[in-house]
C-alpha cells in the first residue's frame, strides 16, 4: 500500500517521502482506567530521575513531561534493531496531546529521528517504561548509525524501577500491562500484544495486509498515555505504601535517597510488623542516627533473638561504646563467630572486664603504679 | 633393585660434578641419555648458540616511553623489534614471527604506547584465550607504571561486569579482547563504541598462528567485520600480528585481514645453544609391535631432569595422561607432604586462581617440574626452563617447536625430548627423523570463503550495518547470498540498500569455535562411588560411550550405564564379562562432483564434492579370545549426513582382479591403505586426525567397506547388510579422506596437491614398521589369527599403495 493510501487509513499525515505522522488529542477528561487522564497532573514527588540531583518541586507539574515509547523490529537489541514507530505523548492545555511516528520503509529513519529531536527539545522530563536500558540506547544507536548528532536527552524517568522496587515481590511479573491493571484499573481489550509487532510491520514491508499496523499503533497509544498516569499514581504510592500493596522498605529507601529521613522512619515505623530482616535493620538504623538509641537496640535486641548476627554485632557496639555495660557487650560478642575483629572486641572486653575485677580484688591500685 | 641402586650412585656422582662446576648440567644430561638409551634415540639436533642482534631505539620516540623502558634496563631493542617498529610505524601491516621469550610483545606495545601518548589514538589488542589477556594487560601496565606513563589499558571479556563496560568502550587507551568477544559482545553494538572506533589506530593479534582452520576462517570473517564497522566510523587501522613459526605466516596473515602484510621472521632476541632428542620406546613384544609406554619413558627422563637440579616441563596429549605423570613423579619427589611441593600439574579443568598460582610459582622457580597440557603451549608467561618433555608427538611440527620451545634460556643450554607413543603419527615421525627435522613447519591453512562460513558473517555484518549494492565482503559474490538471505526474510531490501529485519541476534547462534572441545569424562559410579577414570574425545565419544558400551581402561573393564551427551559424561559402573563391544559405523559417501582428476586407465585419484551419511546403529557383543559375536544392542544416535569435499584414490575392477587372488584380500588391503593414508595426510594438512575423515566405498554409494569383528574387511549394502564381494557387479572400491566439516574447510584440495605425499608418505610408514603383518602404528589392529592363515594384511595395504603410486604421468610442477 502506498503511504498516503496508509495515512489516509490510519488516520494521518505523510510528513516525509517514507514516513507517516499520527497526531490525536484527548481531552483530560477522557477516562484511562479507573480515572480520567487529568491524573496526569498529579505531583511526582518523590520519584526523580537520576540525572538530577534533587526533586525541584517547582518544576512539576508545571514543566514540560513527555512520555515515550517504540515499538521496533525485535527485543534483540544491537545495531541490527529498528524502531518502525515512536509514540510520545503529553499534557497540553486541557487535553493530552499524542504523537505517532511510522516509518513506510527504512529510508524514512533520518526523518523520523529529526522530528524525534524536534518533539524532544524544551522537553523537562521524559517518562518511559524500560526506556533507560531499551529504547533509549537503542535512539541514540539508531541516531549514530545515521551519522546524526546525539540525541538530546531531556532528564529520564524509567518507570519500570521504581514500579519494581516496590512491587517486585508483591506482584508476579512487572510488565507494564501488570502495572495498568493494578495501579490503573486499565484492562486491555483486543490488544495487539506488543511480541506481534515486529512480524506486523515486516508483513507491511513485504507487502501484507496492513489492519495490525493500526492494531500496533492503538497498542502504542495506550502504552503511553499509561505512562504519563502511571508517574503521579506511583508518586502516591510511595506516600502510603502499604494501601498500595507495595513494600514499605522500598518506599522509604527512596525517601531517604531524598534525604527525607523523618517520612522514611514514618513509614517504616508503620510497617514495623511486615518488615523482613534487611527492613529492621535499616528502621533501627535511622532511629540511631535520629538518636533515638533506646527504641534502635529494641528492634535489634528483637532481631538478635532471631538469631541476626549483624544486629547482635550493633549490639555489641551500642553496650560497649554508648552503655559502657561491658559485660553485656562481652556477652553478644560471644555470641558472635570468631573473626579478627570479634576477636579483638572480645579481648578488649575482657582485658577491661578482667581489670576491673582485679581492682575490686585488690582494691585501688598502688599511687605509683 | 640393582638399576634403582645404580641410578642413585650415577647421580650422586653428577651432583658432585655439579657443585665442582665444571660441566653444564644440560649437556651433561644430554650425554647420559646418549650413553646409556642409545637404541632409543632416533635422532637429534644441536642448534648452536645465538648472540644478540641489537639496535638502537628509535630517535621519535616518545622520551616518556625512553625513560620508561630504561628503567627496565631496555636500552636497545632486538634487531626484530626495531624492524616492527620501522613498518608498523610507516602504516604497514606487519606480521611478527618470533620463539617464545624473543620480546615479542615490545613489537607491538611500542608503537601502541607511542600513539597513545602522542595521540590519544587507541588499541585493540586479540588473544585468543582470555588467560593471555590478562598476562597482557599485566605486562603493559608494569610498563606504563614504570614510566608514569597514564595509558590505561582494560580487558573485556565476558568476565568484565556491566558496569565497568562503559568505562572499557569510552575510557580505554588499548582494549584487550578476545575474537569470541569482539564477535558477539563488541561489534553488533558498535553504535556504543563509536568514540573507540574513530580513534582506532591499531589492531594486534598476538598468538595468530592459532586462527588456523574453522576457527581461523570465521576470525578472518570477524575482521572483515571489524574492518567495515571501522569503516564506517572513518578510521583504518593498521594490524600487527604475532605467530609462532609456522611456513607461511604472511599467507596466513594476509588471508585473516584481507591486505599484503610485512613479514619479519628473523629473531634478533639471543638464544642459548638447544638439544633435542627423538626418542622411541623400546619393543617389548615384537610380534604385535608393542613398545613400552611413552609415559614410562617421559617419567624416566623427568626424573632424570630434576634430580641433575634442572627445571623441567613435561606436555601430555591428555588431561588424564597429565594426572598420571604428575602421580608418578609426585610419587618420586613429594613424598614429603612437610615439605613445599617441587611438582605441578597444569591443565584446562583448573581453576583460574589456580593456574596463576602455578605460573607465579613456576616464574619464581619454586616448583622444579611441570606436568602440561597444550594449556601452557600458548604464550602464558612461565619464565624459562631447562628441559622439554613431550610425551606423545603433539599432532604438528609448529606445535613441537612451539612447546620445545618453553625450555630454552638466553644463556645457557636446553634439552627437548621428544618420546613417541605407538601412534601411527608418532611412530611415522620418530622413525622418519628427517620429515620432522629436515622439513619446515606445516602450512596453516584458512577458508574465509567457506560457503556456510561466509554466509554466518554476512549476516552477523548485515545485522551490524546494512549492505549497499556494490559492497565487497570475501571473494563470493556478496549480492547472491544477500538475495538469498532476502529470500529468507533475513534482509530486506530496499532500493541499493539490504536492511536486517529479522527479530533476531545473528552473532549470537554463531560460534567461532563450532568444532565442539568438549571432552567426555568417564565416571564411575560402582558402589556409590563418583570418580572420573577417562576422558575421550568428542569425536570418538559416540562409538566409544553409547549406554552398553563396554570401556577399558588398563585392561580392566566398565560398563556404560548412562550417556550425558550434553553434559559430557558416561557414567559406568565395574563389571566382569568375557566380551568387549565394537560399535558399528557406517559410513558411505556419494560422489557429487569432481573437481579435479587425474586418470590413466588404471586409477584414477581426484578431489571433489562428496555427500557423507555416516551412521552409529548399534554395537555387537564380541567374545574375547574366540571372536564370536554373541550378541546386539541398539544405539540411538541421529544419522550424521553432510555434504562436504574429499579426496579420493580409486582402482579399476582388471587391475585389482591381477593384483589379487580374491576380492576380500584386495578389501582388505585397502582397509589398511586408508588407515596408514588418514594418519599421513592429518601430518601433511597441519590438522588433528579427527578432522579427517577416512572411508572405504564405491564412490556411487553402492556399497561400504568396514572392519568386521573378525578383523577382516566386510562389504556392506547401504541398510548396513553384509554382501560377498565376489557378487558385486561393480568392484571398484575407493579410499576416501574427507573433510570433516559441514562444506568443507579447504583441507581436501591440498590433499590431492599433495596427494604423491600422502601415498608415499603412508607406503614409508608401513614399510618401516617393525610389526609382522600389521599393527596399530601402520594399518591398524590385525588378528593373531591372520598370521596362522598366511595372509599379511600389510602386504595386501602395501600392494593397494603400489597401485596408486603408479597413477600417471607426473602431474607438471
Amino acid at each position: 500500500m502506498a503511504a498516503t493510501e496508509l495515512a489516509q487509513y490510519l488516520a494521518g499525515e505523510v510528513i516525509d517521502r517514507h514516513l507517516i505522522r499520527v497526531e490525536r488529542q484527548y481531552p483530560l477528561t477522557t477516562r484511562h482506567g479507573r480515572g480520567p487522564l487529568a491524573e496526569a497532573l498529579g505531583p511526582l514527588e518523590p520519584l526523580v530521575p537520576p540525572a538530577l540531583d534533587a526533586f525541584d518541586p517547582g518544576l512539576f507539574p508545571e514543566g514540560r513531561v513527555v512520555g515515550i515509547d517504540t515499538e521496533t523490529t525485535g527485543l534483540a537489541g544491537g545495531t541490527g534493531t529498528t524502531a518502525f514507530m515512536i509514540g510520545i505523548a503529553e499534557v497540553g492545555p486541557g487535553h493530552v496531546r499524542l504523537r505517532q511516528w511510522l516509518l513506510t520503509a527504512f529510508a524514512g529513519e533520518r526523518a523520523m529521528l529529526a522530528e524525534l529531536e524536534a518533539a524532544l527539545s524544551g522537553a523537562d522530563l521524559m517518562v518511559s517504561y524500560n526506556g533507560r536500558s531499551f529504547d533509549w540506547p537503542l535512539l541514540r544507536s539508531r541516531r549514530r548509525l545515521q551519522r546524526g548528532a546525539d540525541l538530546p536527552e531531556p532528564p529520564h524517568l524509567d518507570l519500570l524501577h521504581p514500579t519494581r522496587r516496590l512491587f517486585r515481590d508483591r506482584w508476579p511479573d512487572c510488565r507494564l500491562a501488570t502495572a495498568e491493571q493494578r495501579l490503573l484499573g486499565l484492562f486491555r481489550v483486543d490488544d495487539l500484544p506488543g511480541s506481534e509487532a515486529p512480524r506486523a510491520w515486516r508483513d507491511y514491508l513485504a507487502g501484507g495486509p496492513v489492519d495490525d499496523l493500526q492494531r500496533v499503533l492503538d497498542h502504542n497509544a495506550l502504552d503511553v498515555l499509561s505512562l504519563l498516569l502511571l508517574g503521579p499514581v506511583l508518586a502516591r504510592v510511595l506516600h502510603e505504601p502499604a494501601i498500595h500493596g507495595a513494600n514499605p522498605l522500598a518506599a522509604a529507601e527512596t525517601w531517604l535517597r531524598q534525604g527525607q529521613r523523618p517520612r522514611a522512619v514514618a513509614l517504616l515505623e508503620q510497617a514495623r510488623d511486615q518488615l523482613d530482616t534487611r527492613g529492621a535493620l535499616v528502621l533501627a538504623r535511622e532511629l540511631r542516627r535520629a538518636g533515638r538509641w533506646q527504641e534502635a537496640a529494641g528492634v535489634w535486641e528483637s532481631l538478635a533473638e532471631a538469631g541476626c548476627a549483624e544486629a547482635l554485632e550493633h549490639l555489641a557496639k551500642y553496650h560497649e561504646h554508648r552503655r559502657r555495660d561491658w559485660e553485656r557487650a562481652l556477652d553478644c560478642t560471644r555470641q558472635l563467630a570468631e573473626a579478627p575483629e570479634v576477636r579483638r572486641r572480645r579481648v578488649r572486653l575482657e582485658r577491661r572486664l578482667d581489670a576491673g575485677q582485679r581492682r575490686l580484688d585488690l582494691g585501688p591500685p598502688a599511687s605509683d603504679a | 633393585m640393582i638399576p634403582r641402586v645404580g641410578l642413585v650412585m650415577s647421580e650422586a656422582m653428577e651432583s658432585m660434578q655439579l657443585e665442582t662446576g665444571v660441566r653444564d648440567p644440560v649437556r651433561h644430561l644430554v650425554q647420559r641419555l646418549e650413553t646409556r638409551y642409545r637404541a632409543r634415540i632416533t635422532g637429534r639436533v644441536v642448534l648452536p648458540e645465538r648472540p644478540a642482534q641489537l639496535r638502537p631505539l628509535p630517535a621519535e620516540l616518545d622520551p616518556r616511553l625512553g625513560a620508561a623502558l630504561g628503567s627496565r634496563g631496555v636500552r636497545q631493542l632486538y634487531s626484530h623489534q626495531r624492524e616492527a617498529w620501522d613498518t608498523v610505524t610507516a602504516g604497514r601491516h606487519t606480521v611478527v614471527v618470533t620463539p617464545t621469550a624473543s620480546g615479542k610483545t615490545l613489537c607491538y606495545n611500542l608503537p601502541v604506547l607511542q600513539a597513545a601518548l602522542k595521540d590519544r589514538a587507541k588499541a585493540l589488542y586479540l588473544f585468543p584465550t582470555k588467560a593471555l589477556s590478562q598476562d597482557q594487560v599485566a605486562e603493559l601496565m608494569e610498563l606504563n607504571e614504570a614510566g608514569g606513563l597514564g595509558i590505561r589499558a582494560f580487558t573485556f571479556d565476558g568476565d568484565t561486569p556491566g558496569d565497568a563496560r562503559k568505562a572499557v568502550r569510552t575510557k580505554g587507551d588499548i582494549v584487550v579482547s578476545n575474537p569470541d568477544m569482539l564477535h558477539q559482545g563488541v561489534l553488533p553494538h558498535h553504535t556504543k563504541w563509536a568514540q573507540f572506533f574513530e580513534n582506532l589506530r591499531y589492531v594486534v593479534i598476538d598468538e595468530m598462528h592459532s586462527y588456523r582452520g574453522v576457527f581461523g576462517s570465521h576470525v578472518a570473517n570477524v575482521i572483515r567485520r571489524l574492518r567495515r564497522v571501522c569503516h564506517f566510523y572513518g578510521s583504518d587501522p593498521v594490524f600487527v600480528l604475532s605467530s609462532a613459526t609456522i611456513a607461511n605466516p604472511e599467507a596466513l596473515a594476509e588471508g585473516l585481514i584481507g591486505e599484503p602484510v610485512a613479514a619479519i621472521t628473523e629473531s634478533g632476541a639471543p638464544a642459548g645453544e638447544r638439544h633435542l632428542l627423538l626418542w622411541n620406546p623400546p619393543v617389548v613384544n615384537a610380534d604385535l609391535g608393542i613398545r613400552a609406554s611413552a609415559r614410562s619413558q617421559a617419567t624416566r627422563i623427568a626424573r632424570m631432569a630434576v634430580k641433575s637440579g634442572l627445571k623441567t616441563i613435561v606436555f601430555a596429549q591428555s588431561r588424564l595422561m597429565v594426572e598420571v605423570l604428575t602421580k608418578y613423579l609426585k610419587d618420586v619427589f613429594d613424598a614429603d607432604p612437610r615439605k613445599p611441593a617441587r611438582i605441578a600439574a597444569y591443565r584446562g579443568g583448573y581453576l583460574p586462581g589456580q593456574r596463576r598460582e602455578t605460573e607465579k610459582a613456576l616464574r619464581a622457580g619454586n616448583v622444579d617440574c611441570v606436568i602440561a597440557t597444550s594449556a601452557l603451549e600458548l604464550g602464558v608467561d612461565i619464565g624459562s626452563l631447562d628441559v622439554c618433555v613431550l610425551n606423545g608427538y603433539p599432532g604438528t611440527i609448529a606445535a613441537t617447536w612451539q612447546r620445545l620451545g618453553r625450555a630454552g634460556r638466553r644463556m645457557r643450554p636446553s634439552l627437548g625430548v621428544l618420546v613417541a607413543t605407538s601412534q601411527p603419527l608418532d611412530q611415522y615421525i620418530i622413525r622418519n627423523p628427517d620429515f620432522f627435522l629436515g622439513s619446515s613447519p606445516e602450512h596453516a591453512r584458512i577458508d574465509p570463503d567457506q560457503l556456510l562460513i561466509l554466509l554466518d558473517h554476512v549476516r552477523c555484518a548485515a545485522f551490524e550495518l546494512p549492505f549497499r549494492k556494490g559492497d565487497r565482503f570475501g571473494k563470493e559474490n556478496l549480492e547472491e547470498l544477500l538475495g538469498y538471505l532476502e529470500e529468507h526474510g533475513v534482509l530486506h531490501r530496499e532500493q541499493d540498500t539490504w536492511h536486517w529485519t529479522e527479530d533476531s541476534y545473528p552473532a549470537q547462534s554463531v560460534s567461532l569455535r563450532s568444532v565442539a572441545e568438549g571432552n567426555f569424562v568417564v565416571v564411575d559410579t560402582t558402589g556409590g562411588r563418583k570418580n572420573i577414570i577417562a576422558e575421550v574425545d568428542y569425536s570418538s565419544a559416540a562409538e566409544t560411550l553409547y549406554e552398553g558400551a563396554i570401556y577399558m581402561v588398563q585392561a580392566q573393564t566398565w560398563q556404560v550405564e548412562r550417556l550425558d551427551w550434553t553434559g559430557r559424561k558416561a557414567f559406568v559402573t565395574k563389571t566382569e564379562v568375557d566380551y568387549y563391544t565394537d560399535a558399528i559405523d557406517y559410513t558411505r559417501l556419494k560422489i557429487l562432483d569432481r573437481f579435479e582428476h587425474q586418470q590413466d586407465g588404471r586409477t584414477e585419484t581426484a578431489h571433489g564434492e562428496v555427500h557423507l551419511v555416516r551412521r552409529i546403529p548399534g554395537y555387537k557383543k564380541i567374545r574375547y579370545y574366540s571372536h564370536e559375536n554373541i550378541g546386539y544392542g541398539n544405539i540411538d544416535l541421529p544419522d550424521q549426513e553432510m555434504h562436504t569435499t574429499a579426496a579420493w584414490w580409486e582402482v579399476a575392477p582388471e587391475v585389482l582382479a591381477q593384483c589379487f587372488p580374491n576380492r576380500q584380500q584386495a578389501l582388505d588391503g585397502f582397509l589398511g591403505a586408508a588407515y596408514a593414508m588418514h594418519h599421513v595426510a592429518a601430518l601433511i594438512a597441519m590438522s588433528e586426525p579427527q578432522d579427517i575423515g577416512r572411508a572405504v566405498g564405491d564412490g556411487d554409494a553402492r556399497w561400504f567397506a568396514t572392519v568386521g569383528a573378525d578383523g577382516r574387511g566386510q562389504m556392506r549394502s547401504l541398510d548396513g547388510g553384509e554382501q560377498d564381494p565376489e557378487r558385486e557387479t561393480r568392484f571398484r572400491p575407493a579410499v576416501f579422506l574427507y573433510d570433516n566439516y559441514p562444506g568443507g574447510v579447504g583441507l581436501a584440495a591440498p590433499l590431492y596437491d599433495q596427494r604423491r605425499r600422502v601415498v608415499a608418505g603412508a607406503v614409508q610408514l608401513i614399510g618401516e614398521c617393525g610389526c609382522r603383518h600389521g599393527c596399530p602404528a601402520c594399518i591398524g589392529p590385525i588378528l593373531a589369527s591372520d598370521e596362522e592363515r598366511g595372509f599379511s594384511p600389510k602386504t595386501a595395504a602395501l600392494t593397494v599403495l603400489a597401485q596408486f603410486e603408479d597413477d600417471g604421468p607426473e602431474a607438471p610442477a
